[in-house]
């Protein structure tokens, strides 16, 4: 399961700084994308506590510039959809609470991505 | 990101269970197989084939009882059902209406969490995980 954590806890940097470039950037989706730092913030933290020998942050993550308020929605959508990709794979890599705290997760990044302006799917973190 | 088709290719035939379930016990005669030019298909855990006609029978009843109240969540629940093999239930009443048709998808999310967690297959534990997921969404007006 490691491996799988580590790449939710690269993509919880690349969402915190993701959604601090939406924020500072855009000011109409400013209060959403507080919220979403500091709920991606939270998540990195702990995370941070139980991966061990985790990479660091980037110091930017391509693109790094948004164009638009639309680009943005689809921004956020893009990096929760891959969020919940990763929780998926971890849904397949683990076993008993630490599968259901998986797909408590999946759950959490597939309302974020329809929060963001996503289409419903029948198959979150798979479609 | 992976397709759910390549998860459970051909509906209930659920080609995840069926390359992971039996590795163990057929490790060996694979192998020997292997050697001889064979492709061998180890069978399914036992327990998964049983999880996964549990799931699409339950995912039938789930779009009849939605029925006609929701035209954004039935076809959801129709892919389910789609994926799992199984096969659309005239034997359920509709609910009477939206918010205890919601009531009842939020309980089966709950089974099929549990389901996702007695898997064997990592495949199919992945399959009901994300079906839990959607179920949870649609139940608690997320997906409305």
């Amino acid at each position: 399961m490691t491996g799988q954590l580590e790449q939710v806890l690269a993509l919880e940097h690349e969402a915190v700084w993701t959604y601090g470039l939406i924020g500072g950037g855009f000011a109409p989706l400013r209060d959403q994308a507080e919220a979403s730092f500091a709920a991606h913030r939270t998540e990195r933290d702990r995370l941070l506590a139980v991966v061990e020998d985790a990479l660091p942050p980037q110091v930017a993550y391509a693109p790094a510039t948004i164009a638009d308020e639309a680009a943005a929605r689809l921004r956020a959508q893009d990096v929760e959809a891959r969020l919940a990709a990763a929780w998926s794979a971890v849904i397949g890599s683990t076993t008993g609470s630490d599968r259901t705290e998986a797909i408590d997760q999946l759950v959490v990044a597939e309302a974020a991505r329809l929060a963001w302006g996503g289409s419903p799917a029948a198959f979150p973190g798979l479609d | 990101m992976t397709r759910r088709r390549t998860l459970l290719l051909g509906g209930a035939a659920a080609v995840g269970v069926v390359a992971v379930g039996g590795v163990a016990a057929t490790g060996r005669l694979d192998d020997v197989a292997r050697e001889l030019g064979l492709d061998p298909v180890p069978q399914p855990a036992e327990g998964d084939t049983a999880l996964l006609s549990e799931a699409a029978e339950d995912q039938a009843r789930l779009v009849a009882v939605v029925g006609s109240l929701s035209a954004t969540l039935v076809p959801l629940l129709e892919e389910h059902l789609d994926a799992l093999g199984g096969a659309a239930t005239s034997t359920v009443a509709p609910a009477p209406d939206l918010a205890s048709a919601r009531a009842t998808l939020a309980a089966a999310a709950s089974v099929r969490r549990d389901q996702s967690e007695a898997a064997v297959s990592p495949d199919l534990a992945r399959t009901l995980g994300s079906i839990a997921a959607a179920l949870s969404l649609m139940g608690s007006g997320v997906v409305a």
